[in-house]
């Protein structure tokens, strides 16, 4: 059975809409995600099958409450894993493609967890980038070690600037 | 049956209604609410929707999920019981005058569309 690697996919399709129909796309030409793991929006692996049609949710929990599968569940759902607080679902059907999200209330709530989730992780870096920043020009460091903090701290502040507009796209977005 | 929460208050009630969270309460939430006269669980409710609107009404469990959750916090629902994997709701007294408030505006509205009928 043939195999397909995704790198970085959840970073490509950041909205979570577009993550979705990327994923139903792969499904269409018979690329078919079996499993999701902690890893998974870096490395993505597909198993190639029969063409299916299947409608994908992800949705934001990092703490869900006990009977959050079974609510999935129970209605027909998936559970393929979780990446982080992103879990993935899936649904087969045939015509009328399911919704998980039926109202415009609970649609902006889901986005909205995103966009937290994401500006805690920003925040996260932003601060240890800072710190990074400023122990390169004020700690008593040697000259490579001061370079080494430096480099390190560029590194987290860009990866946080990176958040910022996944941040932001994901917003303009959240009717999605 | 409904629950009395004891830390629950007029004043609580009122607020809810007041910042405008529940008036107007979206049709989801309305039937939620509704459905939670008795106990159910998270498929439970959608089953009952669904039959009770005769298809029209279809809640994904998302937003079941996500609703439920919501009104846990602001007290207008509470869990009665817990299972292996279910968790039964029942509407509280908030939860109750919440939705009586809601039928009154909701009655009244109706009054007049008829008007336009």
């Amino acid at each position: 059975m043939s195999t397909k690697r995704e790198w970085f996919a959840a970073f490509r399709y950041v909205a979570p809409a577009d993550f979705e129909d990327w994923l139903e796309a792969q499904a269409h030409e018979g690329w078919q995600l079996e499993h999701v793991g902690q890893w998974s929006s870096i490395l993505m692996t597909f198993q190639k099958g029969e063409p299916a049609t299947y409608r994908y949710v992800i949705d934001a929990q990092v703490s869900p409450r006990p009977d959050y599968l079974a609510t999935y569940q129970d209605a027909g759902w998936e559970h393929l894993g979780r990446m982080a607080s992103a879990h993935v679902w899936r649904r087969r059907y045939d015509d009328l493609r399911p919704e998980a999200f039926t109202d415009a209330e609970t649609v902006r709530a889901r986005s909205q967890r995103f966009v937290g989730a994401v500006a805690v992780a920003a925040s996260v870096l932003a601060l240890g980038g800072l710190a990074m920043l400023l122990a390169s020009f004020f700690a008593d460091l040697s000259a490579g070690d001061a370079n080494q903090m430096l480099a390190a701290g560029i590194l987290f502040a860009s990866m946080a600037v990176l958040l910022i507009f996944v941040a932001v796209r994901i917003w303009r977005q959240r009717d999605r | 049956m409904v629950i009395t929460l004891r830390d629950a208050s007029a004043r609580d009630m009122v607020r809810l209604v007041r910042n405008r969270r529940y008036s107007p309460m979206s049709e989801t939430m309305f039937y939620i609410l509704f459905a939670l006269r008795s106990e159910r669980h998270g498929y439970g409710v959608m089953q009952y929707v669904k039959g009770l609107t005769e298809g029209r009404i279809v809640l994904g469990a998302g937003t079941i999920y996500t609703s439920l959750g919501k009104l846990e916090a602001d007290g207008l629902i509470a869990v009665t019981s817990r299972g292996d994997r279910r968790t039964n709701y029942l509407i509280t007294s908030q939860g109750a005058e919440v939705l009586r408030q809601e039928a009154r505006r909701i009655t009244e509205m109706s009054r007049y569309a008829k008007e336009i009928l």
